[in-house]
């Protein structure tokens, strides 16, 4: 289950005793503020029965590398984590039957698709020390108890639930799992002559709430046909400043920035992709240079 | 308990407590083990008891709403708490409020104006703020483009339907960014919202509009209103429109609100105007009689306009006048040209000649005289001025009645009477009584005027005088269209701010006209050319038979009488010849009259935006009937939807949202809302209009 939209390239995976967490960084975002984690089921390999095994080294790794990043969590979620670790943990040996891991992973998968579809998220930022906090609980409780010692994985589960459920803190932003505002920057290649006049149809995967100027001499925000975005489609076309005195002339390189389109995305939408383009250098005469979308980071 | 159900009733508590979280209830979920076998468990906050054994239940706790102030209505401006005084200019002190000035630039070029305004907003606070401003713009502008600019940039916005638009506004300022959303509220009112502007920093919002000027007794007139006045609404109205003082917008009870200061109090708001002219042919006069201006530069047919610094309060309408030298043309008209081949036109057609100087015809004719409190002082005695003299040129075989009305309608009689020098004299003391006072009822007053017995082949002609502070012009203009029957509505706008939007739908309703008293000492003369226009013959029932080319959608559909120095404009589509052939048939008496119109279509691109000028025309009269025809009220408010969605104009169903998603904001999403307040209109009295609590409408 990659829930990454395929830009998690960053991705990593770790498979502990019958589950697995996925992290990933986006890459475009950078900073853990996007960072999203979500469990999943290897069919193929039932857990035994009813044992948390002790992590492996790769497991150890990450988990410490868990363990130290990421800010301090608010005593009210750690005192949350620590409670539902030992009501799920810390009493008798339950067994688990196919049936009941069934139930389990079905509300997991569920609950998934609601958060990933729905506006609000735990706090990206807590969510790695959350787990970290978790696991390292669990792990204890299992040392305890020895090689019998044992949680059934729909327990797991449902503390991975826990954690994905718990609210945002009160001053937490609904970056991640909601929609979101993105920027797209709209650059010409390979101009050999002044670009005098562009068009361009996009493909938005959403609604457009803005346009941008680009670079100079295109400072002045393209314009869109209302008629095509009343159908659906986004239709924009510029032309440079009014420069009275000096004509314009392509930088070096070829490449201008000729507009940003202000776009508003849910979660996991496809990227904005440039349908149609039609650009013209003076008298009219087509170019043969290219239009690409580029997304433009938030400052 | 089975293992199985056990485990599914944790699921699907985890899962409910998943979508209460996401529900937005900012709950928090504990899992607590019980020892097995216990009986039952009391929920958190004595909620209901859960019977049964369980050996572990979630509890799902709801959080408290402390964190959100103002959550419950987010959407409502106007916690109005943040004040900032500093000291003006000239010493005085000033209460700071984000709007910092109002630069407007107006080309008025042939028939059409295109006008940009530019609303530059700061923060002169500590923390970071949405601003809110509900403001003017003509009734028939056609807003087209808007632009939000942050510094060096600009960021063009997007029109879409109102709902979407709003929650697209709300879910950009929640997470912080800068955004703008331009909103309808009538023809005539719009309110402008900035998200996000942080302490210290400026934001302009930049419009731009489209409108056709208008023409009376010889002269072009460009007027761009600066102030909205505050409106009354009737009982148990929620759609008006709130007159409320300084910080009262959150109580105000209808669905859109305006700010007054109190008399004395000034914002630091700064209004530039300024406005180029080219006339096509040499301009004779230009006047502006509600401003002083810088010295006019003129140069043949061009003319450039500058509002002087000196006279920058915003608290009345900007009015600017032209004429042309030589005779008016019969026709006027403008078009341009698609690249599919379909094109678009403005025709305006001026009276025939023959009107002026016809043969007089008898009138019946009632004034229905606005004396609410919005009225008091200067307004009313320029209305007992206006008819005072309508009074002197009526004739012996007209007949006229007075009605007046504030809280109820009244009138001096019951029946029409004749404009002898009795009922002329005793009519005269009858004004000169009338005290403004009360509501602004204008329904009783109309009913009033339409009660009155009607005699068989007589047309009656109702004459409103008012400021047309109202927040229910639809329920009036939907009145007049289903009660007027045969009859004919003159609007006199009163005031320096009048809403034309109501006296321009009465009109439309009534297939009349309209005319500006203002607040002028020449309100005797206004009236004067008013009524020499009525009393000279009317051309009525109008039609144009086109041949050679197709014609389409022309609005309005029915056209309003022609009168004497008052053109009659009409939009409408094409497709065909350039110079095809147009006749206007119509009546005159009991003559029909045949007017042959010099008409050329547009060959090339012809004038721009005038499909935008069309659409909104078309938007006009599908409102216009949405207010009488409450069976087709989905269709036509579908219909309105479309029309401005691919014209890419404003409407009461679209709106225009622009987000810079360039940063994040410091300080957080905030939560404070600060409404621009306004100055009442010159002439209007605070205390009579604006209401003193919450709920209250104006006078």
């Amino acid at each position: 289950m990659d829930g990454c939209g395929g830009r998690g390239s960053a991705a990593r995976e770790e498979e502990g005793s019958g589950w697995i967490f996925r992290t990933w960084r986006e890459p475009a975002d950078g900073a853990a503020a996007s960072c999203r984690v979500e469990p999943d089921f290897h069919e193929s390999s039932p857990p035994a029965d009813g044992l948390l095994g002790p992590p492996g080294p790769e497991a150890r790794r990450l988990l410490g590398r868990l363990a130290v990043s990421g800010p301090a969590l608010p005593a009210r979620r750690e005192a949350a984590i620590h409670e539902a670790i030992h009501a799920g943990f810390g009493r008798r040996r339950q067994q688990v039957s196919p049936s009941s891991w069934w139930v389990a992973a079905a509300a997991v998968a569920l609950l998934a698709v609601v958060a990933f579809l729905g506006e609000r998220w735990t706090r990206p930022t807590e969510i790695e020390p959350s787990l970290a906090l978790a696991v390292r609980q669990v792990e204890a409780i299992a040392a305890e108890r020895g090689p019998d010692g044992a949680a059934s994985d729909p327990r797991v589960t449902a503390i991975l639930m826990a954690l994905v459920a718990m609210p945002p803190s009160p001053d937490a932003r609904p970056l991640v799992g909601g929609p979101r505002f993105e920027r797209y920057d709209l650059v010409v290649d390979g101009l050999d002559h002044a670009l005098a006049a562009w068009r361009a149809e996009i493909d938005v995967p959403g609604p457009i709430v803005g346009i941008e100027g680009g670079d100079p001499p295109f400072g002045e925000p393209a314009r869109y046909d209302p008629a095509a975005l009343a159908t659906g489609r986004v239709i924009l076309a510029g032309l440079p400043d009014p420069t009275p005195t000096k004509p314009w002339a392509p930088p070096a390189g070829g490449e201008v920035r000729v507009a940003t389109v202000v776009v508003r995305l849910a979660d996991g939408a496809s990227e904005p992709a440039v349908a149609d383009v039609e650009l013209l250098v003076p008298h009219g005469a087509r170019t043969g240079a290219t239009l690409r979308l580029h997304r433009r980071d938030t400052e | 308990m089975s293992q199985v159900n056990r485990w599914a009733i944790v699921a699907l508590l985890g899962l409910l407590a998943t979508l209460v979280a996401i529900a937005g209830c900012s709950a928090t979920m504990y899992s607590v083990g019980l020892p097995a076998g216990s009986q039952g468990f009391a929920a958190a906050g004595g909620g209901p008891v859960i019977e049964g054994p369980f050996d572990e239940v979630w509890i799902v706790a709801r959080q408290g709403q402390g964190a959100a102030p103002n959550a419950g209505q987010a959407e409502a401006p106007g916690t109005g708490s943040l004040v900032s005084t500093q000291t003006g200019s000239d010493g005085g002190p000033v209460r700071a409020f984000p709007l910092e000035r109002t630069k407007v630039r107006a080309s008025l070029d042939g028939p059409v104006a295109s006008v940009t305004v530019a609303q530059r907003f700061g923060n002169p606070y500590a923390e970071t703020i949405e601003a809110a401003y509900v403001f003017p713009l003509p009734d028939d502008a056609a807003v087209s483009d808007f632009v939000l600019r942050i510094g060096e940039r600009s960021i063009r916005g997007i029109v879409r339907e109102r709902a979407e638009a709003e929650q697209l506004y709300r879910e950009a300022r929640n997470a912080g960014y800068v955004a703008s959303l331009l909103t309808e509220e009538r023809p005539n009112i719009f309110t402008e919202r900035v998200a996000n502007i942080e302490p210290g920093r400026s934001i302009e919002v930049e419009l731009t509009y489209y409108n056709m000027l208008a023409y009376a007794d010889g002269w072009y007139e460009w007027r761009f209103p600066l102030v909205v006045g505050p409106r009354f609404n009737p009982p148990h109205s929620t759609q008006g429109v709130a007159a409320v003082p300084v910080g009262g917008t959150a109580g105000a009870g209808q669905a859109t609100a305006v700010e007054y200061l109190a008399p004395g109090e000034r914002t630091g708001h700064e209004v530039e105007i300024e406005v180029s002219i080219d006339a096509g042919v040499e301009i004779r006069d230009i006047a502006v009689p509600s401003h002083a201006v810088d010295p006019i530069e003129r140069q043949g047919r061009a003319a450039r306009v500058r509002l002087a610094a000196s006279d920058g309060l915003p608290n009345r309408d900007f009015l600017l006048r032209y004429r042309v030298a030589g005779e008016a043309p019969a026709t006027g008209l403008v078009s341009s040209l698609d690249r599919d081949g379909k094109g678009t036109f403005a025709l305006t057609i001026y009276p025939p000649g023959e009107l002026r100087g016809g043969p007089r015809v008898p009138l019946d004719i009632v004034f229905v005289i606005d004396r609410s409190g919005s009225m008091g002082g200067r307004p009313l005695e320029s209305v007992k001025e206006a008819v005072s003299t309508a009074l002197d040129s009526l004739g012996p075989t007209d007949r006229f009645q007075i009605v007046d009305f504030g809280s109820s309608g009244t009138s001096m009689g019951g029946t029409m009477l004749p404009a002898d020098r009795q009922n002329v004299a005793r009519a005269r003391r009858y004004i000169g009584g009338l005290q403004a006072d009360g509501g602004t009822m204008v329904l009783e007053g109309l009913r009033t005027a339409l009660a009155l017995p009607q005699e068989e082949g007589r047309t009656r002609y109702l004459v409103f005088l008012s400021d047309g502070f109202v927040g229910n012009e639809a329920e009036i203009i939907g009145a007049l269209h289903r009660e007027l029957g045969h009859g004919r509505v003159f609007a006199m706008g009163i005031g320096s701010s009048a809403n034309w939007h109501l006296l321009h739908g009465m009109a439309r309703a009534g297939r009349g006209a309209v005319a500006d008293i203002g607040l002028s000492a020449d309100a005797g003369q206004a009236m004067e050319r008013f009524m020499g226009a009525v009393t000279a013959p009317v051309m009525h029932d109008l039609a144009i038979e086109w041949s050679g080319v197709k014609v389409s959608e022309v609005w309005p559909p029915a056209m309003p009488d022609l009168v004497a120095g008052r053109p009659v404009t009409v939009l409408g589509r094409y497709r065909g010849a350039v110079a095809p052939q147009a006749t206007l048939t119509g009546w005159v008496g009991d003559r029909r009259v045949r007017v042959p119109l010099e008409v050329r279509l547009a060959q090339g691109e012809g004038v721009p935006n005038l499909d935008r000028l069309w659409a909104r025309a078309k938007i006009a009269q599908l409102s216009d009937d949405a207010t009488w025809k409450p069976a087709d009220a989905d269709v036509l408010a579908r219909s309105i939807t479309e029309t401005a969605l691919r014209y890419g104009i404003s409407s009461p169903y679209t709106a225009f949202v622009a987000v810079d998603a360039a940063r994040v904001t410091e300080g957080g999403p905030e939560r404070r809302t600060v409404v621009q307040p306004v100055p009442v209109p010159a002439g209007v009295s605070y205390e009579a209009t604006v209401a003193p609590g919450p709920g209250d409408g104006a006078r």
